[in-house]
Parts: structure tokens; sequence; C-alpha cells
């Protein structure tokens, strides 16, 4: 049998989202083929999936240069195996007054999230399409996008953010409906809250801060996210979902 | 100022713990509208049962919700039939008390309550508004009521809604629909907002499209057949979805989901 494969982009620290659904499909027997910025965060994610009987590989690469994706998608063509699930999980959300946004930051987050988001479906959607066989029959693939409360709405600090997470949304939902008659599940998974991860308690001092005020189970948990990305490419091509939150029980919202 | 703010979300959180009387008690499900095993009601009962919840099967039609607690208890879950019409106050407290009554910790309730008549907005009478208003909006409301009331002391539980694309704007010829439909979002809405953080977790399921259940198969058949494979929603995997979001984690969980055919237009 031709084993199958997931991509997951924008994966950095074990304890974060894309670390969680990479470990996530590894022990549901996908593939994965890993890809971040930093070799020695990657390399960990690796070695524990390795050590617990799954298969990986870590590509470094930038999500937001063309020739990256391309190599990327190129090799997980040539591993023989079948690609079933690829998720887009970058952006970086500091908090910036609106006046003190400039060309190079808004750009930036434009890239990471649109740019970057475009050039990774159309690879895949491209690769997904080749495989299409008898035994999937409506369902080719799943497109998982990392969406953010700033994709619904923009609060203050978060101009450029906002602006580039909700227009991923848009070109995502515009995608689903495009390609969902094609047997592609696109689905936008908008995380709103704290992620109990190695991001937040990098950051000095505030971050463990924040953590701590937001109490016992105030904060999203990576694994539990994980396990929504992984209901939603298990759902049979008769009840997809397009877009879901996921937020802790005492967010207020 | 963030800080200042995120202080005042931390004070505004005071959570229960899940008390003695939650952790000891065994769990029941109660689902509104679980009339016919083959609709999204009777396949969430079915689905809960498998996992060794008992199930409180609650609707007007007393044959109908016998036939789902049976299709229960032949797959070796434990099911009880209650007649209750889901606009009736008095018969929603019933339902709920006979759950208390027999010992169980309520966990999850469905509403999966409601009726479509499309019609030309012309044509629709105040007495036909106001009925589509009592049975999708007004039993959410009685329903929401007596679960908050059963499940806030225990800290815990999970009450999914079952809405539709009127919920989330009116087509032409859905008015009344839309309107009651649209009201009970708001409702799940504002419930979510104001019980999440007492540990009771509100959920708006939208279903987009044609669900292959008795109901469309009795009036509509031709219609489910010209829609294909994977063109109507097959209530069983509608089931599972409910089943994995009544799982989930308090850390991660969903208020709002949409469910439609790959095929569908939207």
């Amino acid at each position: 049998m031709v084993s199958e494969s997931a991509v997951i982009i924008g994966v950095g620290a074990r304890l974060g989202v894309g670390a969680a659904i990479a470990v996530k499909a590894a022990r549901e027997g996908l593939h994965v083929f890993i890809a971040g910025r930093t070799p020695a965060k990657l390399d960990l994610i690796v070695d524990e999936i390795v050590a617990a009987g799954g298969q990986a590989t870590a590509v470094i690469m930038d999500c937001t240069i063309d020739e990256d994706i391309t190599a990327l998608f190129e090799q997980v063509s040539n591993s023989g195996t079948v690609l079933r699930l690829v998720v887009y999980n970058t952006g970086r959300n500091l908090p910036a007054p609106f006046m003190e946004h400039d060309v190079r930051l808004i750009e930036g987050h434009w890239r990471r999230c649109v740019l970057g988001g475009m050039l990774v479906g159309q690879a895949a959607i491209r690769l997904m399409q080749q495989h299409i066989d008898e035994n999937h029959g409506d369902q080719l693939g799943t497109i998982l996008y990392t969406g953010a409360s700033a994709s619904m709405r923009g609060k203050p600090l978060f101009s450029g953010f906002a602006s580039a997470k909700a227009a991923l949304r848009a070109m995502v939902q515009s995608m689903a409906r495009e390609f969902g008659p094609q047997g592609i599940h696109i689905g936008h998974i908008v995380i709103d809250g704290v992620i109990d991860g190695d991001v937040i308690r990098s950051v000095k001092g505030l971050g463990k801060l924040a953590l701590k005020l937001k109490g016992e189970d105030g904060a999203l948990r990576p694994d539990e996210i994980a396990q929504a990305f992984w209901m939603l490419h298990r759902q049979q091509p008769n009840s997809w979902t397009h877009e879901i939150d996921l937020r802790p029980f005492k967010e207020a919202f | 100022m963030i800080i200042e703010k995120i202080l005042k979300n931390a004070l505004k959180n005071k959570v229960r713990e899940f008390t003695p009387a939650a952790r000891n008690s065994p769990r029941a499900a109660l689902i509104f509208g679980g009339g016919s095993p083959s609709g999204i009601g009777g396949a969430v009962a079915q689905r809960v049962a498998r996992e060794g919840i008992k199930v409180y099967v609650a609707g007007r039609n007393k044959e109908k919700i016998q036939a789902t607690a049976e299709a229960i208890r032949a797959q070796g879950g434990d099911a009880t039939a209650v007649v209750a019409n889901a606009t009736s106050k008095e018969q929603i407290e019933g339902a709920f008390e006979q759950v208390k009554q027999d010992g169980f910790a309520l966990d999850l309730v469905v509403h999966n309550v409601g009726t479509n008549r499309p019609g030309k907005f012309l044509d629709v009478t105040a007495e036909h508004l106001e009925k589509s208003w009592r049975a999708d909006c007004l039993s959410g409301f009685l329903i929401g009521q007596q679960t908050i009331k059963y499940m806030q002391p225990n800290g815990r539980g999970t009450l999914m809604f079952t809405g539709a694309s009127a919920s989330m704007r009116g087509k032409a010829g859905f008015a009344s629909f839309s309107a009651a439909k649209a009201g009970l979002r708001s409702l799940a809405q504002s419930m979510a907002r104001e019980f999440g953080p007492h540990g009771i977790h509100v959920v708006h399921v939208v279903i987009d499209g044609m669900v292959n259940g008795d109901r469309l198969r009795s009036v509509l058949p031709g219609m489910l057949d010209s829609k294909g494979e994977s063109g109507s929603l097959n209530p069983d995997d509608i089931a599972e979805t409910y089943w994995q979001l009544y799982q989930q984690h308090r850390t991660a969980w969903t208020h709002e989901i949409d469910l439609r055919p790959c095929k569908e237009v939207w």
C-alpha cells in the first residue's frame, strides 16, 4: 500500500500548534514533512516522531519564498507518498501602534499570511490533483489554514496583522468554494486566545504573567488544537466544515 | 493598559470546579428532536449511546422517539423515550426532572428542533411567523434555561443547537424560518459568552445543505437522488462531528461550526 503524507508548514517550538499537529498526524500513520526556519527545533520534533515509530522529514524553508515552496512540494512528490493533508500555520502577531506601521511591516504580514498561503495552496492543490483514484472517491485531500481572532476583526495595535489575516480568510473561503466540489477540503481554524506554548513563554516577563493570569485551562493547549485540525481532516465529504473557532472556555469574546 | 485588562478578565473568570455530585453520578444526554432513528437527532442519540452514556430521547411523536430508543437498546445502549413538546415549558421541565430523578448527571443536551416551511413573504401570516418563532427560537430559550439550571451545579456540561444556513442569512422565501433561526443563533452565542466561564460549553452547528434523513426522503426523494453521492449530508457523519465537539477539552472549545456537502454551492 502506498503511504500517505502530510505537510505541516510553520513548525517551530515543540510546544506549539504546528508541532502538535505534526505529532498527531504522524501518530495517525501519515509521513509528515515538517517545514520551518529553525533546523534545531525541527530536528527535535523529527526525533520524537521517529522514536515513537512514526515517519518524519524536516524541511528548512521560508514560507514567503516561492522557490522554497516549490522545492518542498517537489520533495514530497518525489517521496513516493500520496499527499493527503497540508497545514499552513504561519504568522507573527507582535502588536504595534498603527502610526508605527511602515511598508516593511505591513508587507511582511501580507507575505507571511496571504502570499505564502496562496503559493502553498496552489502547490498543494496541484499535487493533490495528481492523485485522483477510485478508492478515495470524492476526497482528494485536506488543506487547513490557521486563523486568529484577528481574521474576524481588527483590534487596536494589530492593524497590519489583522489586515493580513482577514485577507487570508477571504482567500481561503474563495478556495473552499472553488475546490470543495473537486474533492479538496479547505478549512480555516480560528484560534481565539492565548496558546499555552513556547511562543508566549518566550515573551520576556509579560508572557508568563499573561499565562498565569489566564488561570487554570485559560490558555489553548496545542495538543487540543491539533485534535480539532485532525477532526476536520477526518470528516466525510458529505459533511465538511469550512470554518471552526477554538477558544478557552473562560475566554471573553 | 493590556495588563489591566488581563487582570480584569482573570478576576471575572471565577471557575467552579467539578462538584462531587458531577464526578460520581453516571452521565446522561437529553436529545430534543430525536424522533426517527435516521435523522440528525436520532443519529446523535445513537452515537452518544454507543459510548456508554444513557440517552433520553425527547420529542412530540411517541412512536418516533420510541423507535430511536429501541434502536439504541438493540445496539446494547441505554435509552428512554420522553414525550415532550419543545414549545411547552411544563413538558420540557418534566423531561429534565426525569433525568434528575433517575439519578443521572446531565452532561449533554441537544436542541435539534424546528420546522422549515418556505413561502412567499406576502403569504406569511402573523400566526405562521409566531409558530416558527415558537418552534425554532422559543424552544431553544426554554431548553437552554433548563439546561443551565441542571448543569450549573455540576460545573460542566455541553449544550448543542442545530442551526441552518438560514441562521446566517435570509434567503428569498424563507423569511419566517430565517428570522427564527437567526434569533436562535444569537441566543446561543449570548449563552456561550455567559456560561462558558462557568464550564458549560454552548455550541451552534450550522447545517448547510440537504440532510439525507427520513424527513427529506419522505417529501423529496427525487431531490436527494439528484444530488448524488456526497451531495447531501449523512446524519451519521453529522453525529460524528457532534460527538467530537462534545469531547473537546475546555482549553479549546468551538462555539460555531459549519457542515456542508463538498458539492454544495454556498
